[in-house]
């Protein structure tokens, strides 16, 4: 810095102090890599997602341009069209079902496991298990356990059992999809609550012992507490969890995929983030497969924002003004 | 104290960071899954399947001892290698990426590819003197792998090089056919002995192949409860494009291999081309009437015919669990005694017999010998087909260079370097009768020792016309449908499951005329559109 841009009790000609400006320097520098980060990986692919939707490739020219709404029509037209898409686009939503019978069951345990039952400490280590466990992994064993392939000699305890109690079941076979599906709902529920049951029981725990003592001097009996003095205030937690139920939506594909391995006659096991998934996988990330494959986000994108304003405006609703 | 305690949770908050901040730089210069290869002048990335790992070992071993060069070998377990995210990224890559995938033609479109003309331009040496490798290559399978690299532009280029022929056709088991009588009407002498009265060779036509069929379940229902039971025809549901080895080879043969045997309908290869008939790659034409050949319609319904009872609309003459089956599971199911039941015939490719190696499926009772003796065979032809067998071949597997490859030229050289005669013969020696798309005769190898059921392969895929996606009677490449090059549909659109399904509950023409409908009403748009197609009524 030359002389004369600084005047004699140190002020920059623009106003700014040495430290002021050292101090400007310093926060800049700290700020430089959180916003080239947030710019480049948060901005520029999001940006990127809601524009490509509109946009078409050219290939004899090799670029991409304008095609205002002709994707999104064509798209979510095979939505109601074409068997195939209409059975990913609806089985992604088989998340949904899959977590709100998820909610009650994790609110009873966690609530059971919130009184320090006997041994509570040797379930919360059981029900964590599948979480740490690869979803991979766990699903291979599930699905080891139900094979049904007496051709090859592979009959999984499970199945043995199934045929064992009278139930006809005929393993992975994609010939019978409604089998399929509940075996993968089966799978869901078992694999997927433990994450749920520690997050409510944590947070019933945090409840004030003096509250719950105050209400079971009044008679208050094992359900009533539940209902009405631990739900209503680990309410804030339960929206949370409901909110990430709708989002699962534009994430169901791993543990179909990973069961059937084929999306099935007409996408009967398919859902659209597989079908993206698989969009990249043929075709690899050119131009016209990342048009595609935005196309498709953005419209579960649009039939999901709704849900989630409206869902999230209700639960801010019911949820009691409290803290403590 | 309180002082001195925060100074050293600040100095080991500072030197978790300045380590993480290595670490994290570390990876950086990392090649993340190709592994680190410094120090090599060539690295390989090959997907590390079927074919084993002798051929390019010992491959790039010869190639270091002419060159002088470091050849760096790196295996993967992913089809396409992990390389698209390399390729796109221009980073950490690989000098030859050996895929099973086709990819490859999307790395063109995005320019990630280096062109291979001067490869094709190379001599290598040949049995019959030196010649250039696109005169040595097989002239039917060549044109599948030049493409534009920018669409339209007039300028067809090389970008892959074959890797292995794959035929698909059947197998069956030897020990069942030697004691398996026959009924029914009489068969030639060359099928049935008329002596004995048993099968003394596998059926070589549609209708030996049902008497063949019929016979089994007969046999079958004589074998006494808790013993090995046998079906007559092995598939798998799961892998089910493995019913394309019939329909492929049938349909052909209706249909013309390369003159249509139906006036106006186009014969198989044009079935490829797509209804094209301009040499200008900007207006191709379309016409998906293919879709309705009837020699296609006459194979699904002889598939249909011999797979599906039709009362019950349930499957017949196979495993009962044949749709929670796979291709592994087959595997198994035929050559392995651990099994309940058996099929008599597979369909089956090349491999199977080094797959069921790998697997340890061969001696389930661990004697030494084999649980099951197996040989290769045609699939039947139609009755009243008079040509030379037809096989379904597969060529999908390629090497290709990266534009942005550190050493193109040395890479380029290396995949010359493996298409001299001797070195194709070593893969063929290595991979235990895999074989490469070029003009050798794997038959005459020295010191092969291939097994009987690697020289019925032999036999078949030399004797024989081979079927694949490609218009093989269009001579000029520039009129090869852009249809065919950049979007390979095949015969089904895209839904092998829904094809299965339909087999059990259609016939051939309602199959066909939903598959044409479908591809008109989702797919030709978009063809239309992305390739500047005139459509054809």
């Amino acid at each position: 810095m030359t002389n004369s841009l600084v005047n004699k009790t140190g002020k920059h000609k623009n106003g700014m102090t040495r430290r002021h400006r050292k101090q400007m320097i310093f926060i800049f520098s700290l700020m430089l890599f959180p916003i080239s980060q947030w710019l480049i990986f948060w901005l520029y692919p999001n940006v990127t997602n809601l524009v490509l939707p509109f946009t078409t490739y050219d290939f004899f020219e090799g670029k991409i341009v304008f095609a205002g709404f002709e994707n999104l029509l064509t798209e979510f037209g095979k939505v109601f069209s074409t068997p195939a898409t209409r059975n990913a686009f609806f089985n992604s939503w088989r998340a949904l079902p899959i977590n709100f019978i998820i909610l009650p069951i994790s609110v009873i345990v966690g609530y059971a496991f919130s009184k320090h039952v006997p041994g509570e400490r040797i379930f919360r280590i059981l029900f964590f298990i599948p979480s740490i466990i690869s979803t991979v992994t766990l699903v291979l064993c599930f699905k080891y356990i139900f094979e049904y392939a007496p051709s090859a000699d592979l009959t999984g305890p499970g199945a043995q059992l199934l045929h064992k109690i009278g139930i006809d079941w005929h393993g992975w076979n994609m010939e019978y999809p409604q089998q399929v599906w509940t075996m993968i709902y089966i799978y869901c529920i078992w694999a997927g609550f433990s994450v749920n049951v520690i997050m409510i029981s944590s947070a019933m725990q945090r409840i004030p012992e003096a509250l719950i003592e105050s209400a079971k001097l009044d008679g208050t009996g094992f359900w009533r507490e539940l209902w009405s003095i631990r739900i209503p205030l680990i309410m804030p937690t339960i929206s949370v969890f409901i909110i990430n139920s709708i989002m699962c939506v534009t994430s169901f594909f791993l543990v179909p995929m990973t069961f059937m391995t084929t999306k099935g006659p007409e996408g009967i096991f398919d859902t659209f983030p597989w079908l993206m998934l698989r969009h990249v996988e043929e075709n690899g990330l050119d131009p016209s497969t990342m048009i595609a494959v935005s196309t498709l986000g953005f419209i579960l994108m649009i039939c999901l924002t709704p849900i989630i304003i409206v869902t999230k405006a209700i639960t801010d609703k019911i949820t009691p003004d409290v803290s403590f | 104290m309180k002082k001195f305690a925060k100074k050293m949770m600040s100095l080991a908050l500072t030197t978790v960071a300045c380590f993480t901040m290595i670490f994290a730089t570390a990876c950086g210069g990392n090649n993340g899954p190709t592994g680190d290869n410094s120090g090599y002048d060539l690295r390989i990335t090959y997907f590390d399947g079927g074919y084993g790992q002798g051929w390019i070992t010992e491959g790039a071993k010869s190639f270091e001892a002419l060159t002088g060069k470091k050849v760096g070998l790196i295996p993967s377990s992913e089809y396409d290698c992990g390389a698209d995210i390399y390729l796109q990224s221009g980073k950490n890559l690989s000098d030859i990426y050996i895929i099973e995938s086709s990819m490859w033609k999307g790395w063109v479109k995005s320019g990630y590819l280096e062109p291979l003309d001067s490869v094709y331009d190379t001599e290598v040496d040949t049995a019959s003197g030196k010649q250039k490798i696109s005169n040595f290559m097989d002239q039917q399978v060549k044109g599948k792998y030049y493409l534009e690299r920018k669409i339209g532009n007039g300028m067809m280029q090389p970008w892959a090089l074959p890797l292995g022929a794959t035929p698909n056709a059947m197998a069956y088991n030897c020990d069942v056919l030697e004691v398996l009588p026959h009924n029914g009407v009489a068969l030639s002498g060359e099928v049935v002995s008329s002596q004995t009265g048993l099968w003394v060779a596998p059926p070589r036509t549609v209708s030996e192949l049902k008497a063949f069929i019929d016979d089994v379940n007969a046999y079958n229902a004589t074998i006494p409860e808790g013993e090995t039971k046998y079906v007559p025809l092995g598939w798998c549901g799961k892998n089910a494009n493995i019913l394309f080895y019939a329909i492929y080879s049938w349909w052909a043969q209706a249909q013309g291999y390369q003159t249509s045997n139906y006036e106006g309908e186009g014969s198989f290869a044009d079935f490829w081309n797509f209804g094209n008939t301009s040499s200008d790659t900007r207006s191709h034409t379309l016409d998906t009437r293919v879709f309705l050949q009837s020699g296609l319609q006459f194979a699904i319904d002889t598939l249909i015919d011999i797979l599906v009872n039709e009362d019950t609309d349930q499957w017949k003459n196979t495993l009962e669990d044949v749709m929670s089956i796979s291709s592994q599971d087959l595997q198994k199911t035929f050559v392995s005694n651990s099994v309940k039941v058996k099929p008599v015939l597979v369909f089956a490719a090349s491999y199977l017999e080094s797959e069921t190696i790998k697997y340890n499926y061969l001696d389930s009772d661990g004697d030494g010998q084999r649980d099951v003796n197996f040989k290769f065979m045609p699939v039947p032809k139609l009755d009243g087909y008079e040509g030379k067998d037809v096989v379904y071949c597969s060529y999908e597997d390629v090497m290709v260079v990266p534009q942005k490859a550190t050493n193109k030229e040395l890479a380029k050289q290396f995949l010359a370097f493996m298409c001299n005669q001797d070195k194709l013969e070593m893969f063929t020696k290595e991979t235990k009768g895999c074989m490469r798309p070029f003009n050798y005769d794997a038959r005459n190898i020295q010191g092969g020792n291939f097994s009987e059921y690697t020289q019925g392969v032999f036999d078949l895929y030399y004797n024989s016309l081979h079927a694949f996606e490609y218009p093989i009677n269009c001579t000029d490449l520039l009129s090869v449908s852009n249809v065919y090059r950049y979007e390979r549909p095949t015969f089904i659109g895209n839904d092998i499951d829904a094809f299965v399904k339909a087999l059990k509950t259609e016939n051939g023409q309602k199959i066909m005329t939903d598959i044409y409908n479908s591809i008109n009403s989702h797919d030709v748009s978009t063809w239309v559109k992305n390739y500047r197609l005139t459509v054809v009524e």
